[in-house]
């Protein structure tokens, strides 16, 4: 069965350590080495992006988002889970 | 009535014309001689490489189409030396045909093994090795046009690695001069690069199909390199210029001008950069274009095929 990029909720999400990205006046563009996937992130998806370091899985992620966002937990939770499984298909997550 | 059978040999022949032939690292241990004594040196953006071995005939093509470009009297000691030899095979990659028939346009394949970079098309194969600034260049062909894409190809592939990793980067574009400033336009073929070349009046123009960008003691500026696209007058000068302004060109029934944000401009230009995105370059090429788009204004431009839309630059820039 194929695990999905948040376990659930609880396993660490961490970028792929080869991916380039810089964020520019809060937006990030993530580029992979091969240059085959170049994406522009907008505010909220960069701060996501900066989240997924390796120490926070989904919930927490999440929790940081409804904290600095206008969100509830569970909305920032659909979101965050989405937005894991489109990078998870670019080999943007580790 | 059956046809006779082919002899091995003919079998041979015909399999060799049809197969492409890719090149291993192992393939320039051979004892490939040199196509001469000749030789040229060529200076882009004060970047030198001379070509060593080069046939007498090779050597009189390679002066008059690189023009302004050939500087033997400017060695250096950072000076890339490439050795041309003969390939020793008839074809390196075969031209292949689309569904419908038609050729495609041009392929040139690259990998990378250690520093060394290595790189063929049709009728050449080459490598480049960055840190001891030595590379070689195999060539099947000796016919005036295959020569110059031959030599031209290997140049851009070499020149687009070598910039980038001095903190500049070759862009697919045209540049055009005016007022002392370098407008850049970029994009994929077929977004208008040529047609704004032909278009516009400019003082200089840089080139209709790549441009070199490098950080200068006065910030960003536009060179142009010896390559040609479609517009056929070579480079009229390897002066560099301060740049105005970078516009992704997008055709469009109406002309606008709408500025980019930092991030995304720079994904615009990531995505116009030849030969460096592939084994492994893109976080360098993000790093790179990332400090351009920090003092560059990127922006996109719709236009139609007419030369209004400098209106619109003027009242921007």
């Amino acid at each position: 069965m194929k695990e999905e990029p948040g376990g659930g909720g609880a396993r660490p999400l961490r970028r792929n350590p080869t991916a380039g990205f810089r964020i520019f006046e809060g937006e990030a563009t993530i580029v992979l080495p091969d240059g085959s996937f170049i994406k522009v992130l907008n505010q909220t998806g960069s701060r996501i992006w900066d989240l997924m370091d390796g120490s926070r899985g989904v919930k927490e992620i999440a929790a940081v988002i409804s904290e600095e966002y206008e969100t509830t937990p569970e909305a920032a939770e659909q979101d965050v889970n989405e937005f894991a499984e489109l990078l998870a298909s670019h080999n943007m997550l580790e | 009535m059956r046809q006779p059978a082919l002899s091995s040999e003919r079998l041979i022949e015909n399999l060799a014309r049809e197969l492409d032939f890719h090149p291993t690292a192992d393939f320039f241990t051979r004892n490939l001689k040199r196509r001469g004594t000749g030789s040229a040196r060529i200076a882009i953006a004060g970047l030198g490489l001379r070509l060593e071995g080069l046939a007498r005939e090779d050597e009189i093509r390679i002066r008059s189409r690189y023009g302004v470009f050939v500087r033997d009297d400017e060695s250096s000691a950072q000076d890339v030396r490439v050795t041309v030899v003969e390939a020793q095979v008839p074809a390196f990659l075969r031209p292949r045909s689309d569904p419908q028939g038609a050729p495609e346009l041009y392929r040139l394949e690259q990998f990378s093994r250690g520093s060394r970079l290595f790189a063929y098309s049709y009728d050449f194969a080459g490598w480049y090795d960055t840190p001891s600034r030595q590379g070689q260049l195999a060539l099947t062909a000796t016919g005036d046009e295959a020569l110059h894409r031959s030599i031209e190809n290997y140049l851009r592939s070499v020149t687009a690695h070598r910039v980038i990793a001095e903190g500049g980067f070759v862009l697919h574009g045209s540049g055009l001069v005016r007022n002392g400033r370098a407008h850049v336009f970029f994009g994929p073929s077929g977004s208008g690069k040529t047609t704004v070349t032909l278009l516009s009046e400019a003082e200089v123009v840089l080139s209709d199909d790549l441009v070199l960008i490098r950080e200068g003691a006065h910030g960003f500026e536009a060179c142009s390199v010896p390559f040609r696209g479609v517009y056929r007058e070579p480079p009229q000068s390897d002066e560099a210029f301060p740049m105005a302004g970078l516009y992704r060109l997008i055709q469009h029934p109406a002309d606008s001008l709408e500025r980019l944000s930092p991030a995304r401009g720079a994904a615009e230009l990531l995505g116009s950069l030849p030969f460096v995105m592939e084994g492994g370059g893109g976080s360098r090429a993000l790093e790179v274009v990332g400090r351009a788009v920090q003092s560059v204004p990127v922006y996109r431009l719709r236009f139609r095929k007419s030369p209004e839309f400098w209106a619109l630059l003027s009242e921007e820039t």
